[in-house]
């Protein structure tokens, strides 16, 4: 029985041999697959990481049909345009230092920044700003940015000298300074390749994974304002709750955006805080003016005047927003002096009734990928039933809802842009963006106007009776405007509150104390 | 030598003992239960890949709208669409990507234009290596824990653990997984990250904190449904007469449950493992897109939401392949747990 039992003891032993063996070979192949040292090198005492709501539908490539905030975020560290807009929404010159223009507004002049390099060393000019245009016009690329200089002629653009060039426009356009500011007008240099992004803009690309990440490092070449941060990632998350949790959980330093419900919560974590910007951000119910009922403009003011407004701001808002008054403009001086419209349900009710539709029925199509959608489509339902008006809500995927884009009776849409885009994209037929198919003459003999005025005064007050016109008889009702949320942790600082752009497109000032 | 020697020689060579020609027969009859099956196997995922092409098309919107977006117009539509080759017939689209996985050729995602196996290579090594860990350590648990409970049937521990795993077979995976994540991520004990973050280009066990509480939903979410198997499994066994008779004899408790009881509680146990297993591909999905894990099922929920045919296309096929593969797994071993 001894000797039994220390032969099992010995068998044991053996197995016990064996187990550690196994353990030991198995972490020596996890240690030699273990990462390279040195490959955080250079990225610690000033990485900034921020957390977007990315796809994997985006690319580096600035001239793509692709709309999406993560590139737009990212091609804005890389590339520059010819003019910016400040955080504060001023236009203000990037990469030209001037523009002239003829009597007529069809032959612009831009002067190009002197001693400006690409990341890759090579000297910017007028060769590049060519190509870039070219580039971003070439109908097989569909750019998104081609949509928004239609007025550009591909083949009237001459270079003058190393750095002017001239625009031969197919029609007078005023606002050309203005219009460079576009996220998708961004300058690469001749023989550009995607997969070696190279720009004039603060960050050089290091790396990057569609719908992942990327990474980038300062470009110490950089003309302007060098970034305080030597490495920049910009991580992808699929939703914006990972985006929070990660914050929360401290890998991520900024969430670029957190929905307004979450927003307070947040703020009271310790070691958290949340940047309100004032922007004008806003969503919009786009009521279709070229079929019944809605091509009756008193249906359209009743229904405006259904909302209670407040209301919109509490509930989809959560009070992170103000009213706003069926304009797209929250503020500036070229609003015009128009009454605040408020709920009226009396006069919302005399209105259907001389419209003959007492009992107005309709539904509103939304999708749920902007914090609010959906909520304030319910706080419109529930405003309506008092005036005797039903509204039904029919929540779609992004997908769903893009399949009939411009088609919906009804739809919610969302923008943040300056007006000058908002004209061409929303307000004149055929843009991309017209979800009311709003077809006026006055507001186009307007708009034209505008954009054969040179002086800035005289367009100011174009622009005021354009506003005036939407507000009169306009297809949108546009019951508030929600501020942009930026959450970040207490340890950066430099972040910036801004009107059209959110907060992390501005990184240069942006630092991170570990 | 003339054609009749060596036929006659055949015949010498065939008259071996009739043990041994009944063998060399059974051979083939096992090979053909396999490539009946592989052929059955080629002839589903043929039938699953119709199926998702589809069902894709019958999605509401398409790839180009998706792409464009809010700045789409009609002329814009067609361009993208004539640039992804949407504007084919659909038939033809379909023989195009057929033609191009036969020649191993995975095609490129329509909305970043990366050859899919590119994209998905590295993802599949991350959802493995989630799975294999979840799994190495959900089989053992399982057991051990559907011992104890068959042996202290009715008992406490019994009672206790048979309620906790109905409750979190009962609960949905993100339900768990958020309830993990606000324990030991970002509300209670601040331990492990809460979301999954392993960059491009790293292998997932060089971040092994990244791993920890997607691993535990995923062993979680196992072990609740495995181990009451396990439970029942032993509880049959041990009522038998053989293992009474063992106790009667004085065995110890140990050396009946290892020695006796547990190769033929393991019949059944095996082959509900493998389809453990093969469920957790399901669960995976969900896992993922809770912890924003880059494995395939955050693959996949993307594609989907993008309309991406060819990437939703590998994903789903190479999930219809190992269920079933790992269903013929188990189909196999409960054919040897019943012969044995």
């Amino acid at each position: 029985m001894a000797a039994r039992f220390r032969n099992r003891r010995g068998r044991r032993g053996v197995r016990g041999i064996a187990v550690v063996a196994g353990v030991a070979l198995t972490a020596a192949a996890i240690v030699s697959c273990a990462p390279p040292s040195g490959r955080e090198a250079g990225s610690g005492g000033g990485t900034l990481t921020i957390g977007m709501h990315g796809n994997s539908n985006e690319s580096l490539d600035p001239h793509t049909p692709v709309s999406a905030e993560a590139q737009e975020v990212r091609d804005a560290q890389l590339y520059e345009g010819l003019t910016k807009l400040s955080p504060s929404g001023k236009v203000e010159w990037d990469l030209a230092v001037g523009m002239h223009h003829n009597a007529a507004l069809d032959v612009w002049t831009v002067k190009l920044r002197p001693n400006v390099t690409f990341q890759d060393g090579s000297a910017f000019g007028a060769d590049d700003v060519i190509h870039s245009v070219k580039r971003i016009l070439d109908p097989k690329r569909s750019a998104i940015g081609a949509t928004i200089i239609p007025f550009v002629d591909p083949n009237g653009i001459t270079k003058v000298d190393k750095h002017t060039v001239k625009f031969t426009l197919k029609r007078p356009f005023s606002l050309f300074k203005q219009v460079w500011t576009s996220p998708y007008l961004l300058m690469v240099p001749t023989g550009f390749n995607p997969k070696h992004p190279v720009g004039t803009g603060p960050f050089k690309f290091v790396s990057a994974t569609p719908g992942r990440s990327s990474t980038f490092r300062r470009y110490d070449g950089y003309w302007g304002t060098k970034p305080k941060v030597t490495t920049l990632k910009l991580l992808d998350f699929p939703n914006r709750q990972a985006e929070i949790k990660a914050l929360r959980g401290g890998q991520i330093d900024v969430a670029a955006q957190v929905p307004p419900e979450q927003a307070d919560a947040l703020g009271k974590n310790p070691g958290i805080k949340v940047l309100e910007s004032k922007s004008n951000f806003h969503l919009t119910i786009g009521m279709r003016t070229d079929v019944p009922p809605f091509n009756d403009k008193r249906v359209r003011n009743a229904v405006r005047l259904l909302v209670d407004r407040h209301q919109v701001v509490k509930n989809a808002y959560s009070g992170h927003g103000s009213v706003a008054n069926d304009m797209f403009v929250r503020s500036g001086d070229c609003v015009p002096d128009v009454p605040q419209r408020k709920q009226n349900i009396a006069v919302a009710r005399k209105l259907l009734a001389e419209a003959g539709k007492p009992h107005l029925k309709f539904s509103i199509a939304t999708a749920d990928d902007e914090p609010g959608m959906l909520a304030m489509a319910q706080v419109i339902q529930q405003n309506a039933k008092r005036a005797g008006v039903t509204v039904t809500i029919n929540k779609l995927d992004t997908a769903g809802f893009l399949a009939k884009w411009k088609q919906w009776p009804v739809a919610i849409g969302y923008g943040t842009e300056p007006y000058v885009f908002d004209i061409q994209e929303s307000f004149l037929p055929g843009g991309g963006n017209n979800i009311t198919h709003w077809d006026d003459k006055k507001f186009e003999s307007l708009a034209h106007k505008l954009f054969t005025t040179a002086d800035k005064n005289a367009r100011c007050e174009i622009e005021k009776q354009m506003h005036a016109v939407q507000y009169q008889q306009g297809g949108n009702l546009i019951p508030a405007w929600a501020d942009v949320l930026t959450a970040y942790r207490s340890s950066v600082s430099g972040l910036v509150k801004t009107t059209y752009l959110s907060p992390v497109y501005y990184l240069t000032g942006v630092s991170v104390s570990k | 030598m003339t054609v009749c020697d060596e036929a006659q020689k055949q015949d010498v060579a065939g008259a071996a003992p009739r043990d041994d020609a009944r063998d060399i027969l059974r051979i083939p009859r096992r090979v053909r239960w396999l490539a009946g099956r592989l052929l059955l196997g080629l002839v589903t995922l043929w039938f699953v890949s119709i199926v998702v092409f589809f069902a894709t098309q019958a999605l509401p919107g398409n790839v180009a709208q998706i792409i464009l977006g809010t700045h789409a117009t009609p002329a814009r539509l067609a361009a993208v669409r004539s640039q992804l080759g949407l504007d084919q017939p659909l038939l033809s689209q379909y023989g195009d990507w057929l033609g191009g996985v036969l020649t191993g050729d995975l095609g490129t995602s329509l909305v970043n234009h990366q050859p899919v196996s590119e994209l998905l290579g590295e993802r599949l090594l991350n959802s493995l290596t989630l799975g294999v860990i979840a799994m190495v350590i959900t089989l053992p648990l399982s057991l051990v824990a559907g011992i104890i409970a068959a042996r202290r049937r009715d008992r406490a521990f019994d009672k206790g653990f048979l309620g906790a795993s109905m409750i979190a077979n009962a609960v949905p995976e993100f339900v768990i997984g958020t309830v993990v994540v606000a324990l030991f991520g970002v509300t209670v004990f601040r331990i492990f990250p809460p979301v999954s973050l392993i960059p491009a280009g790293d292998l997932p066990w060089w971040h092994p904190a990244a791993l920890v509480l997607p691993v535990a939903t995923m062993v979680i979410l196992g072990t609740a449904y495995l181990s009451r198997l396990v439970r029942v499994a032993f509880i049959d066994v041990l009522n038998s007469e053989y293992i009474q008779q063992a106790e009667l004899n004085g065995l110890s408790t140990r050396r009946i449950l290892l020695r006796h009881a547990l190769p033929n509680a393991l019949a059944p146990i095996v082959p509900a493992a493998s389809l453990v297993v093969a469920y957790s591909l399901a669960g995976l999905v969900v896992i993922e897109y809770v912890f924003s894990y880059p494995g395939i099922g955050t693959a996949l929920v993307s594609a989907v939401g993008n309309h991406d045919l060819p990437v939703i296309q590998a994903i789903v096929l190479f999930m219809a392949t190992a269920f079933y593969v790992l269903n013929m797994l188990a189909d196999a071993l409960s054919k040897v747990g019943a012969r044995t």
